[in-house]
């Protein structure tokens, strides 16, 4: 058959066919060339995932290099950070503000507003006169609603009370602890060692290996385990790892993991 | 208040005859412990350490009891335990056997008599702690205005020329080595009275380098620093150091707690300091020549509150925090600081007179 005649044959039998089947025949024969990539590329991916990364660590060092560890000014600008403190002088606004954090800040909070805290990456809490129905200790009501969240943020305990005995758990709820007047080079490598393994595309790697290292499971299972993540890191959770061999901690590499796909957008 | 004095009151039932560290209570009912216990057993077995609350048997086959409630030793002792009379030696059984009525005290008994006590004691606890925490609100912001001042006074000193903090702190009017030094004590007072009332606070803070033999240095040049220009009783350094570790901001309690005890009771000119690297961190010793610590006072020194025989008469106003203070923030930083008292066979008004050596090893507090 001549491409000629070809082509009226076709036409002829597109002429015999409805306007929507034609359009179903369209749309199939694409769809069925993109899934036949999409299973290509996913097939191709799982090969290298697997074969060439034996933690998601070294994966995260081979797509980010060493920039994908440090706390670049991108994602310093979306990390949101909170003062809340009734002496607003003794915190270093103008620096953090300087290093580009995403800084708001409160100089009291009610206990009907604490909520509002919970879109925060870190906190930056003092104990006393910040909530205005517990003038003395309003900050340790802050920092137990806070850290009883299923994804709680940071919290740095600013204040001088180290001495009361009876606010104790508002210091042992914290991520860190500062003396005040806080100093600009304190807080900032308090927030670099709280956020580094927390944010970096690398530290959250290293995070997610040292959470699997803790939990036992078979050597093959941990492999194809890292493939999945790693597959799952690569499209931004599109492809979902399986957790049906690490169920008690699946909501924390879960969390991790939206940790990664957030943040990870600031090192492309 | 705390639980010997709520039992001495009399209005704290006792269901039997204990010993509360070390201390003999009867039963609220005015029945003894079994006589033979009082009077007549020579070893005592019962009151060594390392008993349990599942209960152990003595010599002659009475049970005893060890709890603990908050820091006291509760022994309870001369009972008959779950097996009741046949454990106990014949001979003696018949001659106590009036004072065992009522001793038949399973672990179970000696338990739940136990947590109620420990109800109690949280009870005595959170009143004492509460009333602290009112008396000294008032004061939680003077700690910040001490750091504040002391931010400022090393500004002072950073100002002057110098490559060196020694350099620079020597280049400063006398005024400026005063404002530094008071500035800086007084922020160590204040982290030593939070360990004082609060003993969890030592472990608080961020973890930092430390520099032993730096930090050592710098604590002398401030403490035989003096404002009326004469010359203070100086310690003198030895040993070699360059290792570095990290450390809680508590880790600086501890040498200075222990210079200024070795400085406030030497009896002699000479402090010694002695700072080297060791195989596995770098050891700190103190020698100074003063009081003789007995054996036992060597194990007591570090107690809260408690003053050594002879620190009366030495130093009247001394309150028995600082060893205290060191201790937590030993423990908190992951090291133990040991004392040896060797006597020197001579007095000194009327004291007898001591090598006292206080030692402990940095290392890393991760």
């Amino acid at each position: 058959m001549d491409p000629i005649s070809l082509i009226e044959t076709a036409k002829q039998f597109f002429d015999g066919q409805g306007a929507l089947a034609n359009a179903a025949g369209i749309v199939s024969f694409i769809g069925g060339g993109a899934i036949a990539a999409w299973k290509i590329s996913a097939y191709v991916l799982q090969r290298v995932s697997t074969k060439k990364f034996n933690s998601i660590s070294e994966w995260a060092l081979a797509k980010y290099g060493n920039n994908g560890g440090l706390l670049t000014e991108k994602l310093r600008q979306s990390i949101r950070i909170s003062f809340v403190d009734d002496n607003l002088a003794d915190l270093p606004e103008a620096y953090i503000r300087s290093l580009k954090y995403d800084l708001t800040t409160f100089d009291h909070i009610s206990l009907a507003d604490i909520s509002i805290l919970e879109r925060f990456d870190v906190v930056v809490l003092d104990i006393t006169n910040v909530v205005p129905e517990d003038m003395r200790n309003g900050g340790l009501e802050i920092i137990k609603r806070l850290k009883s969240l299923p994804t709680p943020p940071l919290v740095i305990a600013v204040s001088q009370k180290k001495y009361d005995p009876t606010v104790s758990n508002f210091f042992k709820l914290a991520d860190a602890v500062l003396k005040k007047p806080v100093k600009e080079a304190e807080l900032e490598a308090a927030l670099n060692r709280l956020l580094i393994t927390l944010v970096t595309p690398n530290g959250l790697a290293k995070s997610i290996d040292t959470l699997l290292d803790t939990y036992v499971i078979s050597e093959n299972d941990r492999k194809n385990l890292n493939g999945q993540l790693i597959k799952a890191l690569e499209t931004n959770g599109k492809i979902m790892p399986e957790f049906e061999n690490i169920k008690p901690i699946s909501n924390r590499i879960n969390n991790l993991l939206q940790r990664f796909y957030r943040f990870s957008v600031c090192y492309v | 208040m705390n639980l010997i004095d709520a039992f001495e009151s009399g209005a704290i039932a006792i269901p039997w005859a204990v010993s509360i560290d070390g201390k003999y209570f009867p039963s609220s009912t005015g029945r003894d412990a079994p006589m033979h216990c009082i009077t007549d057993c020579n070893d005592k077995y019962c009151q060594n350490p390392g008993g349990t609350l599942l209960g152990h048997q003595c010599t002659v086959g009475f049970t005893y009891y060890h709890g603990k409630v908050g820091e006291a030793i509760i022994i309870l002792f001369g009972t008959l335990g779950s097996k009741g009379w046949e454990s106990v030696d014949t001979g003696i059984r018949q001659k106590n056997k009036d004072d065992l009525k009522g001793r038949s005290v399973s672990a179970r008994d000696f338990s739940s008599w136990l947590e109620k006590l420990k109800s109690l004691n949280k009870l005595f606890v959170d009143y004492k702690n509460n009333i602290l925490s009112e008396a000294l609100h008032p004061l939680h912001e003077t700690p910040k205005i001490a750091e504040e001042i002391r931010n400022l006074a090393d500004s002072l000193v950073n100002l002057k020329p110098g490559k060196t903090f020694d350099e620079r702190f020597s280049a400063a009017l006398p005024a400026e080595r005063g404002i530094y030094k008071g500035a800086q004590l007084l922020v160590d007072s204040f982290d030593m009275l939070s360990i004082f009332f609060n003993p969890e606070s030592a472990k608080l803070g961020e973890k930092r380098i430390a520099e032993p033999y730096k930090l050592i240095h710098k604590l002398v040049l401030l403490l035989s620093n003096s404002n009326n220009g004469l010359t203070r009783r100086r310690p003198k350094i030895y040993g070699e150091s360059y290792k570095k570790y990290l450390a809680l901001e508590s880790f600086r309690i501890i040498p200075l707690a222990l210079l200024n005890n070795a400085i406030k009771y030497s009896m002699t000119e000479e402090v010694i300091i002695d700072v080297r690297d060791v195989d596995n961190g770098t050891l700190f010793s103190l020698v100074s020549t003063g009081p003789y610590i007995s054996e036992e006072e060597c194990g007591r020194i570090f107690e809260r509150g408690f003053r050594g025989k002879y620190a009366q008469s030495i130093d009247r106003d001394g309150m028995g925090i600082g060893l205290y203070v060191a201790r937590e923030a030993a423990i908190a930083n992951r090291t133990t600081i040991k004392v040896v008292s060797e006597d020197l066979g001579y007095s000194l008004k009327s004291i007898p007179m001591a090598r006292n050596t206080f030692s402990f090893v940095v290392r890393d507090v991760v």
